[in-house]
């Protein structure tokens, strides 16, 4: 599988580790050349660098056809951007985002984009916890 | 009406003190605190701060009645947001988005912002518009009293005026001839002096006499 990943910051660059252990094909973008350090393990890992709310740093990222692309920048609003301009470009490809903030997660689902909320999962693990049940 | 602003920008500011005046209810958001500390001076209660993104901060200014959203920060993406939060969250009936790049007003308005304001595309039409009315004459500024004004005049190719002196144009007495820039040199000009092509001239002309001293200038 081709994953496009969207932003080298402590999520992105775990997400390079994990995927790139599984064997799929990788390309990252980040804006900041210097965060490409995160990722530990390089080797066979494409990198752009560039604005990924630019169209033209998208299409130049899906040349090669990607199956999935993580949008994973710090930020929420350039996420909801970026994601929406990818499907723009390519109703059909599979994009899910992270979000923080958990009224937007309600907005942008009913949108018709895939969210990972940390915000929501991390109450949901504290209230698994035991003594919190 | 009641409008919300959200980026206590300068267009922000005024665009709030426009339609305060013009009797319409208004709130503008910003996070900026020592800004909004400032302008609660002016406003008053119509200035809150908060992130004009966040859904909380939006219920509390009241976005559930609002009839108009304008998202005027200078973050493209933050701007977005407001728009569809606003648009999904509490049916606002039009959403404003400012757009600096100019790129982002097509897709903007594809995913659910009514409009665009884009002060990019806004100067390049008015600057299109002067050129294609053929004007020579841009004002610069009106001087106090209002019927006086300094514009820069520039002398096109075939302009009637080249190689004339400045004394023997007829000038009349409500046109002055301040200053001529011209290579990389500005001179202060005499009456034996005469006009090249590509000088640009400051002037202080009456208002009733604009017209005159484009149609002196105008090229052929």
């Amino acid at each position: 599988m081709r994953v496009v990943i969207i932003g080298s910051g402590r999520l992105g660059s775990r997400l390079v580790s994990v995927f790139s252990k599984r064997g799929d094909s990788l390309l990252v973008i980040e804006q900041n050349e210097s965060k490409f350090m995160y990722i530990e393990d390089k080797q066979g890992v494409e990198f752009l660098v560039g604005d990924s709310t630019d169209e033209k740093i998208i299409r130049q990222a899906l040349k090669k056809p990607a199956d999935l692309v993580l949008v994973a920048t710090g930020n929420d609003y350039t996420n909801i951007m970026i994601a929406q301009k990818i499907k723009i470009i390519d109703k059909t490809i599979k994009v899910i985002m992270r979000l923080f903030d958990v009224n937007l997660v309600t907005v942008y689902t009913e949108l018709g984009i895939e969210v990972v909320c940390p915000t929501s999962l991390t109450i949901d693990a504290l209230l698994k916890m035991p003594g919190l049940s | 009406m009641y409008i919300i602003i959200v980026g206590a920008s300068k267009a922000g500011v005024n665009l709030a003190k426009t339609l305060l005046s013009g009797g319409h209810e208004v709130t503008v958001i910003d996070q900026d605190k020592p800004k909004v500390t400032l302008l609660s001076e002016t406003f008053g209660d119509n200035i809150m701060l908060g992130n004009g993104a966040n859904a909380s901060v939006l219920k509390v200014a009241g976005a559930n009645r609002a009839d108009v959203v304008a998202a005027l920060t200078g973050d493209d993406a933050t701007n977005l947001v407001i728009c569809q939060l606003t648009k999904l969250m509490f049916m606002t009936p039009r959403t404003i988005s400012r757009v600096s790049d100019p790129a982002n007003e097509e897709i903007f308005q594809s995913i659910g912002v009514d409009a665009t304001i884009n002060s990019t595309r806004i100067l390049n039409y008015l600057i299109e518009e002067q050129v294609q009315a053929g004007d020579v004459v841009v004002p610069l500024f009106p001087l106090k009293g209002g019927d006086v004004e300094l514009v820069q005049v520039d002398v096109p190719k075939g302009s009637h005026i080249i190689d004339k002196k400045i004394k023997d144009l007829g000038l009349p007495e409500g046109i002055i001839i301040v200053s001529i820039y011209r290579g990389d040199k500005t001179l202060i000009p005499k009456g034996e002096t005469s006009f090249q092509q590509n000088d640009e001239v400051i002037a202080i002309v009456k208002k009733e006499h604009i017209d005159k001293i484009q149609q002196m200038f105008k090229g052929s």
